[in-house]
């Protein structure tokens, strides 16, 4: 699966970090949205956040590792995930906004399921679906 | 020293979380909480502080064949916060290359996170604080392969502090000035004209009031 990355300029606000979350968000580029295409290789349904870590194939086609970064299990709940909508194997695509120094990782936006499911708002404020806390 | 270690794990264990190991581990006696993707080796050391002194640390971590987790806390109380986080910084960085260098915050902990590559190209993780007399400098560094970078990344943005205190009591209370005028429908002006954004307002400053009460009681202090 090629790798898909599409930075755009967005010219949305990056809203603040809530005041009850577990920590800042200025690693992430809140004015960058990235796509990746990928293989969930877990899904780590964690306390303070929830992680997917994703293998996608770079432009020469080797497999890179991305750390995506998410809210807690119970915010997640509420937004209507579980522990079972991610299964390894899994093939996706996600936005997320990357981070601010390049290395593969980013704070989650939204995910299409193989069935076609979004999960998450692609264009929702930048924290609004990584790392809010209930 | 009394050292106690929860697993929370257990509370919110998953199959993919087992399979990699991540469990979160809290140590109370020392205010915070990490992920590790193993059993962390515990050691006490010492620390040359930025005054010339040596200092008691205690080291947490992990090493793997591509990737070393590393929680360290040092006992420095009576310090100044730029010195203690000047000092960590400059340690860090030698002979490496700083990437990224901003303000962090985790929980109500001001502190710094760095990206700093070293000059054989690991890449690492870094968050410092000085918070309760103590320096905490969480590292995740990448040895080696192409997915360590991104483990190092999970493993420092795992760090919580525990205890509901701290380091900028002032933008804590204007924070919370800010929130109970916003909320006040008298006080609020516009914003109460509009229903919806009032309720959430409302519900925002609720849920604030509702943690910092529950911060005051395990702290065992009264409201």
């Amino acid at each position: 699966m090629k790798l898909t990355a599409m930075v755009l300029a967005s010219a949305t606000v990056a809203a603040t970090a809530p005041a009850l979350a577990h920590h800042s968000f200025a690693m992430f580029d809140g004015e960058k949205k990235v796509t990746l295409e990928g293989t969930v290789k877990d899904f780590q349904w964690t306390n303070p956040h929830s992680w997917i870590m994703l293998t996608v194939l770079d432009d020469a086609g080797q497999p890179q590792l991305w750390a995506i970064e998410m809210g807690g299990p119970g915010g997640l709940a509420r937004q209507g995930w579980a522990l079972t909508t991610l299964t390894p194997g899994m093939k996706v695509k996600t936005v997320i906004h990357p981070l601010r120094d390049g290395a593969n990782g980013g704070q989650f936006m939204a995910i299409t399921l193989p069935d076609g499911t979004l999960m998450g708002n692609p264009n929702g404020r930048a924290n609004a679906n990584a790392g809010a806390a209930p | 020293m009394r050292l106690v270690v929860c697993l929370f794990a257990m509370l919110i264990a998953g199959t993919a979380a087992d399979a990699q190991g991540w469990q979160e581990y809290a140590y109370p006696s020392y205010s915070f909480g990490v992920s590790f993707p193993a059993e962390p080796k515990v050691e006490t050391t010492t620390y040359a502080a930025p005054d010339g002194r040596t200092a008691e640390a205690h080291v947490y971590s992990v090493t793997q064949d591509d990737a070393a987790f590393k929680m360290t806390v040092v006992e420095l109380p009576g310090m100044e916060e730029n010195a203690v986080i000047g000092h960590a910084v400059k340690t860090l960085a030698q002979g490496a290359e700083i990437k990224l260098d901003i303000p962090a915050r985790v929980a109500r902990v001001y502190g710094r996170q760095l990206s700093i590559v070293g000059a054989d190209g690991a890449r690492s993780s870094d968050a410092i604080f000085y918070h309760l007399g103590r320096l905490y400098q969480i590292e995740g560094k990448a040895i080696s392969g192409n997915e360590a970078p991104s483990y190092a990344i999970r493993f420092q943005q795992s760090l919580i502090f525990t205890g509901g205190e701290t380091n900028r009591p002032d933008i804590v209370r204007e924070g919370r000035r800010n929130c109970r005028a916003a909320a006040d429908p008298n006080a609020a002006g516009a914003a109460a004209t509009e229903g919806e954004k009032t309720a959430q307002v409302d519900e925002r400053c609720r849920r604030r009031g509702e943690a910092a009460s529950r911060d005051q009681r395990n702290r065992g202090n009264n409201p």
